[in-house]
């Protein structure tokens, strides 16, 4: 059932349900489409409207940008039904199995779940992603493709490879199926203004709501629920937890303090470093192409392309977060002192004129508590302090990069005996990093209390019946884009509210 | 193989260029001009052989490389000592670049490096790209 909260729902009106969730993007219609059918009733909540946003409307996730500046907070997400999905292009990846793990070389590195605990659900995701049953087998692909790949090393680099969703938008695909489902009730135009706890402050008794379109007055009304689930993104699940501070001046499941904390973007480098090479390999690889693939009961189309990385042999031995290159042929490299006309001198008994290749750099962060998303004092029309967004980056991460790519350099000219150009100031690389609008680690998952905000079943560790959905769960990003595990995650958090397991 | 002392190297090459670390390497003197010519001849030819022509190009990334002392903070300086060594023994390309090319494998089959502004290159090139820079700067 689809409801409009501004025509729909009487002031001070109070809804009920067993389930409430707030938003209606990747993570949230996913658990919907997951609780349909399963005798629960599921109300959803979603800030927008049913198609196009507007900047009335996103004028609620505008913010100040305290740190590296970015793409201002409300242009990178969309308040509508079907959420960022809106707008995201399709890139899917699981995280490494090695991501799961305490990787002693990043602090506050290690999931509560491993990935063979995920795993299942990454198949479940790929269905909702549409990207088909074909499982992610590197092997499988590579001996599809007709491509070659580039050299690879156990203790180096390899190829990985992203797939891509067409992109699904998960309002048009998903929400008429919601709208049909009589167990499932889409709120409009409905607002979170508060979480309020009950007098133990041990559980959400209800959450204080406005249904408000962006301009008149809003109309306020409550939700109540056995169980609620925050789905509204890694910047907005923080913000309501911090502006809920009431009964609790830190802020709802706050007791460890990471809510906001440890914010992490995929900082992307585009274009940044580069190689010459003669005789470049095939690229066919590495650019997006597709592929047919024998499943056992049917063929199916994969688009899929591949992208260098380090091995987890590399990362562990240089001490490395994770991240993955991008390769474009003919590109020019940016560097005013030795350009690639005249570092092809070096190779020009061997090819007159080397092939060049850019790298685009797609990077994990170190988890750091002072990257965070805050409150602001400035408040939005509904009453809810805005956001703060500091987005910092250790330079540790620029200095272990700029290790990695040395050795990606040695790599190169041994393997293809081309050279590598690497941007860098000293110790460290050096370019404008650019996000990738992917919002983690400000309500991370942790094996206890003190460490993270959410349990290994997403459930706050303060608050009972308080769960949280989204990237913001990540403890560690890895370099993957999220959705894929965003909707892996929710599916898993789905089996977790009917089973209890 | 002759080997100079690095101290009488490096005071060569800076203050004299190629043409100094020939002198320096203190090879036989007592040869017909004719002959120095010759070995002069093979000697250039190697460096200009090893870029296939390229010199200003080579010597325009020697030029940086001595600028920020790549190689000294890298802790190559004995790439550039034997990579003098080697064209200034050179009696025939031939050879000094099968030898030049061998020690630039050898030190990236070994993960030796040195960045010239951004670059990852071999001790041995970058080395031979100062020595080209002398060249061309006299």
């Amino acid at each position: 059932m689809l409801f409009n909260a501004l025509t729909d729902v009487a002031e001070g009106q109070v809804l009920k349900a067993d389930v409430c969730i707030v938003g209606s993007g990747a993570a949230g219609m996913t658990l919907a489409l997951a609780l349909q059918g399963r005798g629960l009733s599921v109300i959803v909540l979603e800030a927008g409207g049913p198609t196009e946003t507007t900047e009335a409307i996103q004028d609620a996730y505008r913010g100040r940008m305290s740190g590296i500046r970015t793409w201002e907070p409300h242009r990178m997400r969309r308040r509508q039904l079907g959420g960022s999905t809106t707008d995201w292009a399709g890139w899917c990846m699981p995280l490494e199995r090695e991501d799961f793990l305490e990787r002693p070389w990043i602090p506050r590195s290690g999931w509560p779940i491993t990935y063979d605990e995920l795993a299942p659900y990454y198949a479940l995701a790929n269905r909702i992603l549409e990207l088909g049953d074909v499982p992610w087998d590197r092997d499988v692909l590579l001996a599809t493709s007709p491509h070659e790949p580039w050299p690879s090393a156990p203790r180096e680099y390899e190829t990985r490879f992203f797939r891509f969703s067409p992109p699904t938008r998960f309002g048009p695909k998903y929400g008429p199926v919601l709208a049909a489902a009589n167990d499932v009730a889409i709120y409009l135009f409905a607002n979170v203004v508060e979480i309020v706890l009950d007098d133990a402050r041990k559980n959400v008794s209800r959450l204080e709501c406005r249904a408000y379109a962006g301009s008149g007055v809003p109309v306020p009304f409550r939700v109540e629920a056995a169980r609620f689930v925050l789905a509204m993104g890694g910047i907005e699940n923080a913000r309501i937890l911090l502006a809920s501070r009431s009964q609790e001046p830190g802020g709802v499941a706050n007791g460890s303090g990471f809510v906001g904390r440890c914010f992490m973007e995929h900082p992307h480098y585009y274009s940044s470093a580069g190689l010459i090479a003669p005789n470049v390999p095939d690229l066919g690889l590495y650019l997006r192409h597709a592929v047919e693939v024998w499943t056992g009961a049917s063929t199916q189309k994969v688009e899929l392309m591949g992208v260098w990385a380090p091995t987890a042999a590399l990362r562990e031995s240089l001490g490395l977060v994770d991240f993955t290159i991008e390769l474009s042929p003919g590109m020019e490299i940016d560097n005013e002192m030795i350009g690639a006309n005249t570092a092809s001198a070096l190779l020009a008994r061997r090819d007159e004129r080397p092939e060049r290749v850019g790298l685009t750099i797609r990077a994990e962060q170190t988890p750091d508590e002072e990257s965070r998303v805050m409150l602001s004092e400035e408040v939005d029309a509904l009453g809810v302090p805005r956001v703060d967004l500091r987005w910092t980056i250790r330079r540790e991460d620029d200095v272990a990069l700029k290790r990695a790519l040395v050795a990606a350099g040695v790599f190169v000219a041994r393997t293809l005996g081309g050279r590598l150009f690497v941007p860098s100031e000293g110790d460290r690389f050096d370019w404008t990093p650019l996000p990738g609008g992917h919002h983690m680690g400000t309500t991370r998952m942790a094996a206890n209390a003190r460490d993270g905000v959410v349990d290994r079943n997403c459930r706050c560790f303060d608050v009972e019946n308080l769960y949280i959905a989204g990237s913001s769960v990540f403890p560690t990003g890895g370099s993957a884009n999220p959705t894929l595990t965003i909707v892996a995650l929710a599916t898993r958090l789905a089996d977790h509210l009917l089973t209890g397991s | 193989m002759l080997r100079l002392p690095r101290r009488v190297l490096l005071r060569a090459l800076l203050l004299e260029g190629t043409a100094g670390i020939i002198a320096a390497s203190g090879l036989p003197a007592c040869v017909s001009e004719k002959e120095a010519e010759s070995s002069d001849a093979a000697r250039l030819s190697v460096l200009s052989g090893y870029f296939d022509g390229r010199l200003a190009e080579a010597a325009r990334i020697g030029r940086v490389s001595l600028s920020n002392d790549a190689l000294q903070a890298a802790g190559h300086l004995e790439a550039l000592e034997r990579s003098a060594e080697i064209i200034a023994s050179a009696r025939d390309p031939g050879p000094a670049l099968a030898e030049l090319d061998a020690r630039v494998e050898a030190e990236l089959a070994k993960g030796d490096v040195v960045e010239v502004a951004g670059w990852i290159l071999s001790p041995t090139e970058v080395a031979l790209c100062i020595l080209a820079a002398r060249q061309l700067d006299g």
